[in-house]
């Protein structure tokens, strides 16, 4: 099978082995009966694509939200990503900078593992950033003075 | 070895269950989290608190075996100063996190220098 064969509706009726190969090697185009084309993909393709265009639109929101002045940004400037708002101008650079790079081998290895994993850990530092107690020791200066003995938990302990 | 086996200056066996190893890191909280480091048994359950703490107390830098770990992003996760982790962020429970640094050859007031663990963070929000 080439890259450049159409395959007609009821070559899924036909040749349904032929185009579902044709499909899990890359990609399998069909012309429905109107003339409006297709394809069939595999999911974790499709996902992975799905997931790059959208982190695109997603990552230019974050960047316009970031060229705003802090001080009159508001939540919905971030659009889905709401929680990026207890980031400083630094870290939102940090972000942006490094889901563009997750974003990048995503597309180019076709896996979306490492991008996930990247959000996910942004994701929970923004809701540990998120309590001002939190907040003050994870962004705060080391002081030994200020940390205590923590034995093993027991029971009643 | 006297004849009964009796030796008085050998400590008492602790109590309870033990740990399957020998402590390997000192493992301190930040005082203000102190108070959620002692009520953690009753907030996680005592399972999962002795295992984050033999987690961090014998293999602080890889992936616990039971829960999942991450590490923090941006300034959050930098190491506090030169020779400690970045920071980790372990799920202890469902809605449990407790983020902490490691630094394997710490010299504090003791001089010496010898593994140590700094709970920097405990978030129970969600119990």
């Amino acid at each position: 099978m080439s890259a450049g064969v159409i395959y007609t509706a009821s070559d899924l009726d036909r040749k349904r082995r032929e185009v579902t190969d044709a499909a899990r090697h890359g990609i399998a185009r069909i012309r429905d009966t109107d003339g409006m084309g297709l394809v069939l993909l595999p999911a974790r393709h499709y996902e992975v694509l799905d997931a790059v265009s959208r982190w695109h639109d997603l990552l230019d929101i974050a960047e316009r939200a970031r060229a705003k002045p802090p001080e009159e940004r508001v939540p919905r400037d971030f659009g889905d990503l709401t929680w990026l708002r207890h980031f400083d101008d630094d870290d939102l650079a940090t972000f942006i900078a490094e889901l563009r790079d997750a974003v990048s081998v995503a597309y180019h290895d076709d896996n979306l593992t490492e991008l996930d994993k990247l959000v996910r850990d942004w994701r929970a530092t923004a809701e540990e950033l998120a309590d001002p107690a939190r907040r003050e020791v994870l962004l705060g200066s080391f002081a030994a003075e200020d940390f205590v003995e923590a034995g093993r938990p027991e029971p009643g302990r | 070895l006297t004849a009964s086996g009796y030796q008085p200056f050998r400590p008492a066996r602790r109590p309870g269950g033990r740990p399957a190893a020998k402590p390997r890191y000192r493992v301190l909280v930040h005082r203000k989290f102190a108070e959620l480091w002692a009520s953690l048994p009753e907030r996680v359950g005592l399972a999962a608190a002795q295992q984050f703490y033999d987690h961090v107390a014998r293999t602080p830098g890889q992936p616990a075996t039971v829960n999942r770990t991450g590490v923090l992003r941006g300034k959050a996760g930098e190491p506090m100063a030169a020779g400690f982790s970045r920071t980790v962020h372990y799920e202890i429970s469902g809605a449990g996190r407790i983020d902490y640094q490691f630094h394997d050859a710490y010299r504090g007031a003791r001089g010496d220098p010898h593994p140590v663990v700094f709970i920097r963070a405990i978030n129970l929000s969600s119990h």
